[in-house]
């Protein structure tokens, strides 16, 4: 019985494994549009962040691999920062957001990787 | 220096098998299954203790640091293998066993066995290849302070901002600081460094399991034990989303075998004593919760020493635990009073709030829910709780000590571990819903070993 059990549980995990491994990792190719980002910000600086509009499971996850790929820049929530990140799995900002926000974009690295800079005081 | 993860990785783990070794000589129960495992976990926690002490100290250490650490680290171990010994070897060939033959039905148990931990570990790798930077907190915690540490040395200290809060800047450093340890020695970030550090401790777990019950009660139960520890339901996945539950499951596990060598080894006991120690405070150093697991320890071996009538021994045990711990204690109260944030915890919220959630029957309700099914969903323990039911036999007078201060300390996990549920800042729904089931996983690899012990003897046990 024990044996059975054991094999049966190791099938049971098995079988969550391999319908995924198709996908391979949902990590990396978020973190990857990073990479050009990273080297352009300096490390001692925290920056703004700016992500798709509502607030769900999606777009958490999106901010927290935004975090992970900066590293070891602090990346925080909102705007009041000299410069923000961008990240838009969606669509981006319209012109007319950018303004409200007193956002002017310093470099377009596509994928959706935005850097602003903020023209607050 | 990439591609040759393996010398950073086994010259501690040689280290420490060498200095196990050599410091329980005389002990019948040094056997190459029982000391492999611990070198396992005591060579990363101890390294990752190392670099944590020179990271506080100085910051991020580079490819220096190994300089002086691997080859200290070779030269004592060498110096460990080749002094003269007397009476056990490295790997004894287990004295007190009498040759006897082993049965065709416990033959197969082991080839079972064999094949089960064989497919784990296939499991265990396509889990990694899908997802090579672990599981969300894998990469929302561990890994990423890990970054924090190899990437900048001057920003590290970023890791433990309140503005990232919801990456738990209080958390201690041990699996972050081995895998930075690795990658600094690689210069590289390399999947494989977390990758293969989860799987020495998810199957470093088994084998502790497999040979610490096989040696104290009988092969067929510490077999039984690992086959139900294979196929528990989530512990090869969460072992692969390397989180840091297994590591913690793993050094709980070990210093509860060492307490059950404390008994069975009375002349070694306080040797025993002080690698529990030592693996309780490596516990202390992997999560918040090592820290309860450290004090229920010696909360239940005083309790065991209490019922036997016999303080001053236990105390004197409970300071030698203490003593094996105090090194990890130290680093950890170091980092929590000058690096560390406050813990979200009690941070968030003041008494009156707590009290008010103290006396919410709907969130006992829900919290023994969830612990119950749980429990039920891992599998592993219904089988189990029906085999003690048909086939339970009471525990051996030698060891009584050492099952009640086991029981006794994962009962005060249990009930811290409902505590903090109970008073959390957070939604309960949610924060049962993301963190229940890898607490539990904590509490189970310990728990089967003292059940399997309990497991009626076949003619063939020791």
């Amino acid at each position: 019985v024990v044996l059975l059990w054991g094999l049966a549980g190791l099938c049971i995990t098995l079988r969550g494994v391999l319908p995924l491994a198709k996908d391979r990792d949902g990590v990396s190719p978020h973190v990857n549009r990073f990479d050009g980002l990273r080297k352009l910000l300096p490390p001692g600086e925290p920056v703004g962040y700016l992500g798709d509009g509502e607030k769900n499971i999606q777009t958490v996850m999106a901010f927290i691999q935004t975090q992970y790929a900066l590293a070891p820049v602090l990346v925080a929530q909102g705007t009041d920062h000299p410069r923000v990140v961008g990240n838009f799995l969606a669509k981006p900002p319209t012109p007319e957001e950018f303004t409200a926000l007193r956002l002017t974009v310093e470099k377009d690295f596509g994928h959706g990787v935005i850097l602003y800079r903020s023209d607050s005081p | 220096m990439a591609g040759t993860l393996w010398i950073p990785l086994l010259a501690p783990v040689l280290f420490f098998y060498a200095l196990i070794s050599v410091f329980l000589k005389e002990s019948p129960f040094n056997r190459v299954w029982i000391v492999l495992p611990v070198s396992a976990g005591l060579g990363i926690g101890c390294s990752s203790w190392l670099y944590g002490v020179i990271l506080l100290l100085a910051g991020p250490p580079g490819f220096g640091y190994f300089y002086f650490e691997i080859p200290v680290i070779l030269c004592i171990s060498a110096i460990l293998i080749l002094l003269p010994r007397h009476g056990n070897t490295f790997s004894p060939k287990g004295q007190d066993a009498p040759a006897v033959r082993v049965p065709v039905c416990e033959k197969m148990l082991c080839g079972a066995f064999l094949l089960l931990a064989a497919l784990a570990a296939v499991i265990f790798f396509l889990i990694s290849l899908k997802g090579p930077h672990g599981g969300w907190d894998a990469w929302a915690v561990w890994n990423l302070k890990a970054r924090f540490l190899f990437r900048d040395g001057e920003a590290w200290t970023h890791a433990f901002s309140p503005l990232i809060d919801w990456s738990h800047p209080d958390y201690p450093l041990l699996l972050p600081g081995a895998v930075a340890r690795l990658w600094t020695w690689a210069g590289a970030e390399l999947f494989r460094a977390p990758v293969t550090i989860a799987f020495l401790f998810t199957f470093s777990t088994v084998a502790l399991l497999t040979s610490s019950a096989g040696l104290l009660k009988g092969r067929t139960q510490g077999l039984l034990g690992g086959i139900l520890l294979l196929g528990t339901l989530d512990f090869i996945g969460q072992g692969a989303s390397q989180y840091a539950d297994i590591p913690l499951a793993f050094f709980m596990l070990g210093a509860l075998v060492c307490t059950f060598l404390v008994c069975r080894d009375v002349p070694m006991a306080f040797r025993w004593m002080l690698l529990s120690g030592a693996l309780a405070g490596c516990a202390a150093w992997t999560k918040n919760e090592g820290t309860l697991f450290a004090a229920a320890l010696i909360l239940g071996w005083m309790v065991a020493g209490g019922l036997r009538h016999r303080w001053k021994q236990a105390t004197k045990e409970a300071l030698c635990l203490l003593a094996g711990a105090l090194p990890f204690l130290l680093l950890l109260a170091w980092f929590k009073f000058r690096f560390a944030p406050a813990g979200d915890l009690f941070a968030r919220q003041e008494a009156g709030a707590m009290l008010h959630k103290l006396l919410d029957i709907d969130r006992h309700m829900l919290i023994i829910k969830t612990f119950l099914w749980g429990s039920l969903k891992m599998g592993g323990p219904l089988v189990l709780g029906i085999g003690l039911i048909l086939l339970r036999e009471k525990a051996p007078a030698k060891t009584r000590a050492a099952s009640i201060a086991g029981w006794v300390t994962l009962g005060c996990m249990l009930a811290g571990y409902y505590a903090v549920y109970l008073i959390t800042p957070y939604d309960l729904g949610w924060h049962l819903s993301t963190t229940a089931d890898r607490l539990l996983m904590h509490l189970w690899p310990p728990a089967l070993f003292l059940s399997v012990l309990r497991l009626r003897s076949n003619n063939y046990s020791r």
